[in-house]
């Protein structure tokens, strides 16, 4: 789906269709199920915050005032979506396991585990993050979205996004640092 | 080409700063020409971006395959949306505040019928349930009619119009439910626990299964007797 494509199914959206919004849920879904997946690192949250969150677009797609690309738009509400659920059940979140021990996304059986070692020591890695700081990191990383959009998701300035990127790398060095040697072995 | 060597702390902190987005070629073309001629007088800030690269193909070849939804997920946003506008608490935090009544004017006509029809029902639902218990009522009891243990209605559910009767009786004996009452003109049936099953693991099991369209605790299940006359 285009920009513009995706715009238009919006449209079709606000206006109940089903039939649209049922088009831009399996595009979005998996989208969504990742990267939602990375910033709260929650299997046991992911759907459900996956489905509040085109909930939401259902819901309010007569408001989207056409001034940032859908995608955009989506993300920044599955974002908010991901640190207000995360907020709820803060008291009952499992720890982040402590150094060495297998991470806890490591429980996600189901999901298609490749390249393990990289994919684990990096994930321990990002497990010391934020989830204001995975997120940054994974729009830029791996959605490969300039910073002005990734300020607009995250509603904050850009000067914030490459701050928190800044910082997030600084911690990232210190928990990895043979990430240069391993990421060229797995290539 | 280098910056001057006076303000380089300054410059490096910036450039480091937009070095990832170097990395992934979304840097505008004004600055990814300031920080290309940064670089090429500072091998501290080069070393920098091989290791944004590395970042950056660690965090893509790490990615594990994101599942496509099952199709019973749809299905029930489905329903969600159906009667999800009824208690629609916290979208004017995530997305612009919506003024309350717009919500319901974007709702499809047919779809507020049906809010509309099935409020109607489970009202009726929840008044039937109330008496469900009496023994004095043959019309409210079933299968169960003559035994001792039919219990209030504590679920309403509504499965799937494709379920089959064998699926239907499956599921509720797998979830230790019978059914009390109905169809209602819609299709809601009334649900009881049998003796010693846990209402809320059923609800659990009921919601969890594709061939249920709907199924809700009855508002106010009386405490045995409490609402006798």
């Amino acid at each position: 789906m285009t920009d513009h494509e995706e715009g238009a199914w919006l449209e079709r959206v606000a206006e109940g269709d089903r039939a649209a919004f049922e088009r831009l849920y399996r595009a979005f879904y998996p989208r969504l199920f990742g990267y939602v997946l990375k910033v709260c690192r929650r299997p046991d949250l992911v759907e459900e915050i996956v489905n509040d969150t085109l909930l939401a677009v259902w819901r309010s797609a007569g408001r989207f005032d056409g001034r940032s690309r859908v995608s955009t738009w989506i993300f920044g509400i599955a974002y908010r979506k991901t640190l207000k659920r995360l907020a709820r059940r803060d008291a009952a979140a499992p720890a982040e396991p402590p150094a060495g021990a297998e991470p806890a996304v490591a429980a996600v059986g189901a999901l298609r585990l490749e390249r393990r070692e990289l994919r684990d020591a990096l994930d321990r890695a990002l497990a010391g993050l934020p989830p204001e700081q995975r997120a940054v990191v994974e729009l830029a990383y791996f959605h490969e979205l300039p910073y002005a959009e990734i300020a607009e998701i995250v509603g904050c300035p850009v000067n914030t996004v490459k701050t928190r990127m800044f910082h997030a790398r600084r911690r990232l060095r210190e928990r990895l640092p043979a990430l240069g040697v391993t990421a060229a072995e797995g290539r | 080409m280098s910056g001057a060597a006076g303000d380089r702390p300054t410059r490096c902190r910036e450039v480091q700063e937009l070095l990832p987005w170097l990395a992934t070629a979304t840097l505008d073309a004004a600055e990814r020409e300031r920080v290309e001629a940064h670089l090429d007088g500072c091998p501290g800030c080069r070393a920098e971006l091989e290791r944004c690269e590395a970042e950056r193909a660690a965090v893509r070849t790490a990615r594990d395959l994101a599942p496509a939804p099952h199709p019973a997920q749809l299905a029930r946003l489905f329903d969600r949306i159906e009667r999800g506008e009824l208690d629609d608490e916290e979208l004017g935090e995530v997305v612009a505040r919506p003024p309350r009544r717009s919500l319901l004017a974007r709702t499809p006509r047919a779809v507020r019928w049906l809010i509309a029809a099935q409020i109607a029902a489970f009202a009726g639902l929840g008044l039937w349930a109330l008496r469900a218990d009496e023994a004095a009522s043959p019309g409210f009891r079933t299968l169960s009619a003559g035994q001792e243990s039919s219990a209030p209605a504590r679920l309403r559910v509504v499965f799937a119009a494709e379920a089959t009767e064998s699926e239907i009786r499956a599921l509720l004996l797998a979830a230790g439910l019978e059914i009390v009452g109905g169809p209602s003109p819609l299709g809601a049936y009334a649900l009881a626990p049998r003796p010693g099953g846990d209402p809320r693991a059923a609800l659990a099991t009921l919601r969890s299964d594709p061939r249920v369209r709907f199924a809700e605790p009855v508002a106010g299940a009386p405490e045995r007797d409490a609402a006798r006359p």
